[in-house]
């Protein structure tokens, strides 16, 4: 009787067929079991990836320093950076989240103002939630004067960057927090100037005299301040925020303390509040001045070419974040200051009565938000290592490293970025121009003014038609848009009712204690319903004021 | 049959039912089911809880109590989804109705006032919390009827004949808006939602510029409790601005000044209230001397 093998020689085709199949079942289990256990060569450890867009070497190298701390307390785990490029993260952490293959932890926000409203849904849809962990202490702040707080109110902002309003959870973990400054080229402008930066408008527009000379002394064109829309926004801010301030009393008819975007269309609209009024033109003329000393056709130039002209020494100034305090440092050839944008003295005959004081900080969230990937083999790993990294001591290490604000209460900063400590003083924006539906007009007319093209009073005349024309209807949309917000509460209390009331599976399927959830909601519905119910008031009692007249009958 | 053909019958039978084919869904099942279903519908995936809940709705095994949370499940999910079917919605919360009992009814009542509200049916959706909180007055959904109550009383509808867009309450319907709200905090003061009752009713007096009466309610919310971070910052607020600015009543405005500091030193008003503790302090001496 023929054995098996005896049969298969026979035929040899065949045989080679199994001989190929066999080892390529080897090698994919191989790979297998290789693959489960992180990189070649790592045994069995579990492997954590972490992506971000923070390019900068400074911050690759600081958070290698971080995870190398980690491993070695942890040997049994691997945390992997994933660095993405700003360009295409948004698109890439789509792709990633959609196709399932997204790393345990991703950092969230960026994208602009389409991915803004995307990423409510990615966080409910693919993100942790964190508010189980939020409440207990940080296990790594052991032995530290938050050994027994709850781990959100280590955060220097009670965790409000980790969040989410739109869903009422926790879903990220930030790591650090940022302001504006003004960056100058300190060699430049201590040659020009003197080592004392200008602590006042006046000053400040002296010294952007002072620079544009130097240039031409020097035979080549020297633009004191490196402008794009993004950085010329800054300053537009911080004057807006000083010169329009007394408005936040005038227009808060509801006393909650703010004036939104209805209150000031409402009275733009109806003419209560009109922009030939003192602080307004004031604030306006004052950038129109200021905009003299940015390059030309700035609003359309991008950030990365205002970086540029500074760096190269084209420019002496610059407006940015705190984030890019290291790589400046490192790409420039000169000195770096770090300065306020100042404003203008009380003794500005122009100005000066019109300044109520600088821009507030004191509401800016945490930033270098990292959230959880739902689907994570590893989530709670994941959620060790963020810990860890929001630990008191990790934190501060790892933002000295990277010379970012640490997130977390007592955490210290470089001595360097004192500059940058959030200014708890000062006022936030209390006049929007550019009011619902009127967005358009005012983005076109306000380079106009700027680079001299029409006069104030044909801007600001040219503002009211608009208002006249296109607030009535973007109004409505905005309120109809916000009216999403009051159903996005009304959804989530429905599920907390029906857990309070019983209903199988629906307790079990969220966190946190429903009672108190529900109650919470409810709180922040009613907030909500009678915030829209002012908004609608004001605009229809200021649209009301300016209809026009029927004439009485004789 | 050979033994052959017996091996390959047995095989794919075990084959079918490792597939799942053979698979019944059992009670423990269809809760876990279900727990799945309402965490998609938190999680914003509505169409996965549509699916499921329809699927456990369906399922002759169901215990009365599974039905009841995989109705109310569709229900609420046709209800309040990104895009929601108010139609489906509505069937759905009267087949809920149907299944009897006391706590399928009143989350029927509740939601189809609520659908009757989004359509603009005020009259009808009025009767219907009416009636909720009349047949079931102890219950939690009356104290959540007794607000949208009263807000349908209080809030601007649409309006496309007025020059705004909008009509606005005449001030007798806030004052019955008022009313309602009043009457549930007399009949049941200590429920879960008397806070978010007095901050409605405080909102309503703000409106009508009834200052006294607004910050009364606003102390009294605060007494109760409030719990949400934004409400609670806009509730200290106000209490110290209203008192200062339309009260004159400086003591007040201190005090509640003074809790904000001490509450929310990081919060984006502080500077504000801040300069507000400085001027009212001052004017507080001024007065005394």
């Amino acid at each position: 009787m023929a054995t098996p093998w005896t049969r298969l020689k026979r035929y040899p085709a065949l045989l080679l067929l199994i001989i190929v199949y066999v080892a390529a079942c080897v090698v994919v289990i191989g790979n297998v079991i290789r693959g489960s256990g992180g990189a070649p060569g790592t045994g069995q450890k579990k492997v954590l990836r972490f992506a971000h867009w923070q390019l900068e070497p400074g911050i690759r190298n600081a958070v290698d320093a971080l995870i190398a701390d980690y491993e070695e307390t942890h040997p049994d785990v691997e945390v992997r950076q994933i660095l993405i490029p700003e360009e295409g993260y948004f698109r890439w952490v789509n792709t990633q989240l959609i196709g399932r293959t997204a790393p345990d932890m991703i950092e969230c926000g960026l994208g602009g103002p389409v991915a803004w409203s995307l990423w409510p849904k990615f966080y409910a849809r693919y993100f942790l939630p964190l508010d189980r962990y939020v409440e207990q202490p940080n296990p790594y702040n052991k032995g530290t004067q938050f050994e027994n707080t709850p781990w959100r109110q280590t955060y220097f902002d009670e965790m409000d960057g980790g969040y989410e309003d739109t869903l009422q959870s926790y879903y990220r973990v930030p790591l650090s927090a940022f302001t504006v400054r003004l960056y100058y080229n300190k060699d430049m402008i201590d040659e020009v100037w003197g080592e004392t930066f200008p602590a006042t408008y006046e000053e400040f527009i002296e010294l952007c005299e002072k620079l544009v000379e130097h240039g031409e002394q020097r035979g080549r064109e020297l633009v004191p301040i490196a402008g794009s829309g993004y950085n010329f926004r800054q300053f537009f801010q911080t004057y807006q925020a000083a010169m329009t301030a007394p408005y936040l009393d005038r227009l808060d008819a509801d006393y909650d303390g703010s004036v939104s975007r209805v209150e000031a269309a409402a009275r733009l609209y109806s003419g209560q509040v009109q922009m030939t009024e003192a602080p307004i033109r004031a604030n306006f003329e004052l950038v129109r001045e200021l905009s003299d000393y940015f390059p030309q056709g700035f609003m359309q130039l991008d950030r990365d070419e205002a970086v540029f002209l500074f760096l190269q020494g084209y420019s002496a100034m610059i407006t940015t974040g705190s984030w890019d305090y290291q790589s400046l440092g490192v790409q420039s050839e000169f000195q770096i200051g770090i300065a306020e944008i100042p404003l203008p003295s009380k003794d500005n005959p122009r100005y000066g009565r019109h300044v109520a004081g600088p821009r507030t900080e004191a509401g800016i969230r945490g930033g270098f938000p990292m959230a959880i990937t739902r689907f994570s083999e590893n989530a709670e790993q994941a959620l060790d290592f963020l810990q860890y990294a929001s630990s008191l001591k990790k934190n501060e290490e790892l933002n000295q490293a990277m010379y970012w604000i640490p997130a977390i209460r007592d955490a210290e900063m470089r001595k360097e970025l004192k500059p940058f400590a959030p200014r708890i003083e000062g006022y936030s924006t209390a006049l929007n121009y550019d009011g619902p539906g009127v967005e358009l007009a005012y983005n076109q007319a306000l380079p106009l003014y700027l680079s001299g093209k029409i006069s104030y009073e044909d801007f600001a005349e040219g503002l009211y038609e608009a208002y006249r024309r296109d607030a009535p209807h973007g109004v409505r949309e905005f309120i109809r848009n916000n009216e999403q917000t009051l159903a996005q509460q009304m959804r989530f209390a429905a599920v907390r009712r029906a857990a309070i009331a019983g209903a199988p599976g629906a307790e079990a399927a969220m966190s946190g204690d429903s009672e108190l959830q529900y109650k919470s909601l409810i709180e922040v519905y009613v907030t909500q319903v009678a915030s829209r119910a002012n908004e609608i008031r004001v605009w229809a009692e200021s649209a009301a004021e300016s209809a026009p007249q029927t004439p009485e009958p004789e | 049959m050979g033994r052959r053909r017996f091996a390959a019958v047995i095989l794919i039978a075990a084959a079918a039912a490792l597939a799942g084919c053979g698979k019944v869904t059992g009670t423990a099942d269809l809760n876990a089911l279900l727990t799945e279903s309402w965490r998609a519908y938190s999680t914003g995936d509505f169409d996965f809880a549509e699916d499921t809940f329809r699927r456990a709705a369906g399922n002759p095994d169901a215990t009365a109590e599974q039905r009841y949370g995989a109705l109310l499940g569709l229900a609420t999910t046709y209800h309040w989804s990104t895009s929601p079917d108010l139609s489906k919605a509505r069937e759905s919360y009267l087949e809920l109705a149907e299944l009897g009992g006391d706590q399928p009814r009143r989350q029927s009542v509740l939601g189809l006032a609520q659908i009757d509200l989004a359509e603009g049916k005020k009259a009808e959706a009025q009767l219907g919390l009416m009636q909720l909180i009349k047949d079931f007055p102890d219950s939690l959904e009356a104290n959540e009827a007794a607000l949208h109550l009263a807000d349908s009383y209080c809030d601007p509808t649409w309006d496309e004949a007025q020059a705004s867009g909008f009509a606005l309450p005449s001030d007798e319907q806030m004052q019955r808006g008022i009313q309602v709200l009043q009457d549930r905090l007399e009949s049941h003061p200590d429920n879960p939602l008397a806070g978010s009752m007095h901050v409605m009713i405080a909102d309503q007096y703000i409106q009508l510029k009834e200052f006294p009466k607004a910050v009364d309610h606003l102390l009294m919310a605060d007494k109760e409790g409030v719990e949400g971070v934004l409400t609670r910052v806009i509730l200290l607020w106000r209490v110290a601005r209203i008192a200062e600015k339309e009260l004159k009543d400086y003591e007040l405005a201190e005090q509640y000044y003074e809790r904000y500091v001490d509450e929310f030193p990081r919060y984006v008003l502080i500077y504000r209230v801040m300069k507000s503790l400085e001027r009212v302090r001052a004017l507080r001496t001024a007065e005394e001397s």
